[in-house]
């Protein structure tokens, strides 16, 4: 009778730890089909019905289930990544306390799990364990998810800056010298550029950056009435360097040289071509590199702008004197091996406002995180 | 925490417990003369009877007292956009010490105002990299304790950048009383229901990559019948759009003039149709909320920051200066103007009525008052201070918040004066929110609660 009951016990120990695993799997299943309908989220509102009833769905899941959703966000859309948001939220706040803290900070720390994913983790992990958010930011600096190093180069540059109230000037340089290579964001880059000149160590920024000084320009061809912008002058179809060309009013322009010595690499066209309203200009420049390379072309202008990389429409803004900002615009690119051919189109208007006559641009080659690409040569 | 509130209506739905103020000035003025008249042969018996006979028989009750019953403040200056909160219990002067009910921090910045639905007030804010501000914060908090009761973030799909003073959580949010419309610079636009849960998120420039102003857009979305109206208003992909409240999806879209705008669309109603009024730069378009089609259009200088009015029968538009038009008569495709004052012109912020009186507030703090009858200027007033929100006015009283961070009651009257001010240490770009208890104020980095004593 005694083994009777053992053997039962363990089978029940048995039976109910299958059925746990079982169980498992199906809320995984489940909450993939759901999330399946999420990540369908597209344009125009595609996908809303099936995605709301799929979030309210989420939503009424327990906590402990927040990682198994977290998983699946991986590669969603922005759109989605908002709608995987507000149901992990939901589901978190309904339950506080079971939001498994553990689980999610080893997702975390797994810096190939999607970065939407990784940044709700990381405000899901603070929301119940403050004390928890410094020690966890520390670890970003050097993070692929822009937002968690951005938060991170914050918290040191804080640091830092007690370091040089307590007049450790030294190490305060050396420590932001490497934030200098951490940082990502122009604000912050900019920031920590003006303490380390404060300490006598001068960063020249067109070169961290990787500004492209160097230019050949050609113009004004016209832009009265705003026609220049989808008119196609012959840069947009040849660069010959050599030839010489009609432009607005029918003048003869033909390419100049121009090298910028402003900070940030601005090439101000006022200066480098004279002041002209309701004016194109075409900049172009060849950029190196010895091996394929996933780039991004990133320019700033308050200016209407197109930008060509090897012949291939990337970037192209109709808007003038809304904004300029260091990479203002950015178009994905790839860099094939040799010379890569960049073509610049920048457009003024004719607005008279004091605050609508600048007619200038800043570009560069960087990584998908912002870094520098240097040319070859 | 669950707060439950009563469920509300809007344009276009049948609500017998929340009748939207309706006002005609040309009616007031016959229908006053004829309770003057009234009154003058009566004891106060028969003058209380009649009163409300004539009242109740005139649809007077609203038109006397605006808002009266107006608990809730459901999009960017209030139903109607009058800016308007006579009935409520609002300090008449104001003390450190005696009028902060309450005060939270909010969870980042912006110039979004606050709106109530009833127990629940709620505001956007915006924060993240620097001057990106690509984290939108959507926070709800008990109207009675300032307690936070939810608190939802999303990840901004469009270009998060504005002017430094400005912030992506620019527009004020809107509300059907049972969903919450936040809509964002970045023209991220989230709907929710009263306890936060998400019902749809849409990114407009997402879909339309070029939908985007990096100086910063702030209009305000409204709810008419069925749809709710956003106007992105840029030099890019410009459009106004009606999606389905429910849903999100789009019903219509019409393209709008590609020239930046900052003004908000109001909603109104002929002859129980929703439409929807907005400004431009190019002057003033009229859409039937249903279906978008263009009911008119007036040509012309279309204020692009101040928003238009309201005024049941009638909308006062800051066009070509400010212009009252009866939009339900059209005539040659145009509605009729009954007046027109050049010399009027709203400029960040938008008129503010009470009664038959329309009171603008200049950016560099003067005070102008407008008889609504014939759209002639009464007094001008020095209120002093820099000026983007709007004021609201309320029992004789205009409460005005300079950027400076300065709230400051305004007695109004043939000779209006400053009564009190305090200084509330934070930049003010918003406009308030008020309900039967107290005014709702968003500084830049916080959410206050102003009371009577």
């Amino acid at each position: 009778m005694y083994r009777v009951w053992i053997r039962s016990a363990v089978l029940a120990i048995i039976l109910m730890s299958g059925l746990k695993q079982l169980s498992h799997a199906d809320d995984q299943a489940d909450i993939a089909e759901l999330a399946a309908k999420i990540k369908a989220v597209d344009r125009f509102g595609k996908g809303h019905l099936e995605a709301s009833s799929a979030v309210a769905e989420l939503s009424n899941l327990p906590p402990s289930s927040i990682p198994i959703v977290l998983q699946e966000m991986r590669g969603c859309s922005p759109l989605a990544a908002n709608w995987f948001r507000a149901a992990i939220e939901s589901s978190s706040q309904s339950d506080p306390k079971a939001v498994p803290t553990s689980v999610l900070k080893d997702f975390l720390a797994e810096t190939s799990n999607d970065p939407y994913a990784r940044s709700l983790a990381f405000d899901l992990i603070v929301e119940q364990t403050p004390g928890e958010r410094s020690g966890l930011i520390e670890t970003f600096l050097l993070d692929p998810c822009m937002e968690l190093r951005f938060m991170a180069v914050e918290q040191k540059m804080q640091e830092v800056a007690k370091l040089r109230e307590e007049d450790k000037s030294e190490l305060a340089t050396e420590r932001y010298q490497i934030l200098l290579e951490a940082a990502r964001h122009p604000d912050q880059i900019n920031a920590i550029a003006k303490q380390l000149d404060d300490l006598g160590q001068p960063v020249d920024l067109n070169q961290h950056y990787g500004f492209l000084m160097g230019w050949s320009l050609i113009g004004p061809f016209d832009n009265r009435n705003k026609v220049g912008f989808d008119t196609v002058y012959p840069p947009e179809e040849e660069v010959n360097l050599s030839v010489e060309l009609e432009g607005k009013e029918g003048a003869k322009v033909e390419w100049q040289p121009f090298t910028s010595e402003e900070d940030l690499g601005v090439v101000d066209l006022n200066e480098a071509v004279g002041k002209n309203m309701g004016a194109v200009v075409y900049a172009v420049t060849e950029f190196t590199v010895e091996q394929e390379t996933p780039a991004e072309i990133r320019i700033g202008s308050p200016n209407g702008n197109k930008v060509w990389v090897n012949g291939e429409l990337v970037i192209s803004n109709h808007v003038y004197h809304a904004g300029n900002a260091i990479d203002q615009f950015a178009g994905a690119i790839t860099l094939k091996p040799g010379a890569n051919q960049i073509i610049l189109k920048i457009c003024q208007n004719e607005q008279t406002d004091s605050w609508a006559q600048e007619w200038q641009f800043q570009a560069r080659v960087t990584d998908a995180t912002g870094k520098k690409i240097s040319a070859s040569k | 925490m669950a707060v439950s509130g009563p469920r509300h209506r809007r344009h276009g739905e049948e609500d017998l417990s929340f009748k939207i103020i309706q006002f005609d000035v040309k009616r007031l003025r016959l229908e006053t003369a004829f309770l003057r008249k009234a009154i003058f042969n009566m004891n106060s018996f028969q003058m209380n009877r009649t009163l409300i006979i004539v009242a109740v028989t005139f649809g007077l009750v609203d038109a006397l007292r605006p808002n009266m019953h107006a608990s809730d403040w459901l999009e960017f200056l209030g139903n109607n956009h009058q800016a308007n909160a006579n009935g409520a219990q609002l300090p008449k002067s104001l003390n450190q010490d005696k009028n902060v009910a309450w005060r939270v921090e909010l969870p980042a910045r912006g110039p979004a105002g606050p709106i109530i639905v009833g127990n629940r007030v709620i505001v956007t804010s915006s924060g993240g990299e620097g001057r990106q501000q690509d984290r939108m914060h959507v926070n709800c908090y008990s109207t009675e304790t300032g307690e936070e009761l939810w608190h939802h973030q999303f990840w901004a799909t469009g270009r998060p950048f504005s002017h430094p003073t400005s912030a992506n959580a620019a527009p004020t949010p809107a509300s059907d009383g049972e969903r919450i419309y936040a809509f964002f610079s970045s023209n991220d636009l989230v709907c929710l229901d009263l306890n936060g849960k998400m019902l749809w998120f849409r990114g407009l420039t997402y879909d339309y990559p070029k939908a985007a102003n990096d100086v910063g857009m702030s209009s305000s979305p409204t709810i008419v019948g069925d749809v709710v109206v956003v106007q992105i208003e840029n030099q890019g992909d410009s459009f106004v759009a009606g999606l389905n409240k429910l849903t999100g999806e789009t019903v219509w879209r019409q393209p709008r003039l590609q020239s930046a705008a900052w003004a908000s669309p109001i909603a109104y109603q002929v002859n129980g149709e929703p439409h929807v009024l907005l400004l431009g730069r190019d002057g003033a378009t009229a859409y039937r909320a249903r279906d978008g089609e263009i009911a008119f259009k007036m040509e012309g200088a279309g204020s692009t920051v101040s928003s238009a009015v309201n005024l049941g029968q009638q909308l006062l538009l800051p066009f070509d200066g400010l212009t009252l038009i009866d939009p339900s008569q059209i005539s040659e495709g145009q509605p009729k103007v009954i007046w027109k004052s050049e010399r009027l012109r709203p400029s960040n912020t938008s008129p503010v009525i009470d009664g038959t009186t329309a009171y603008l507030l200049s950016s560099r703090g003067v005070l102008t008052s407008c008889d609504l009858t014939d759209g002639s200027r009464g007094f001008q007033f020095r209120v002093d201070g820099s000026y983007w929100s709007t004021p609201v006015v309320a029992n004789g009283y205009l409460y005005a918040f300079s950027q400076d961070g300065t709230a400051k009651v305004v007695k109004l009257g043939d000779e209006p004066e400053v009564v009190s001010e305090i200084a509330m240490d934070e930049t003010i770009l918003a406009s308030p929110a008020v309900n039967e208890t107290g005014l709702f104020v968003r500084t830049e980095n916080a959410l206050w609660k102003l009371t009577a004593e």
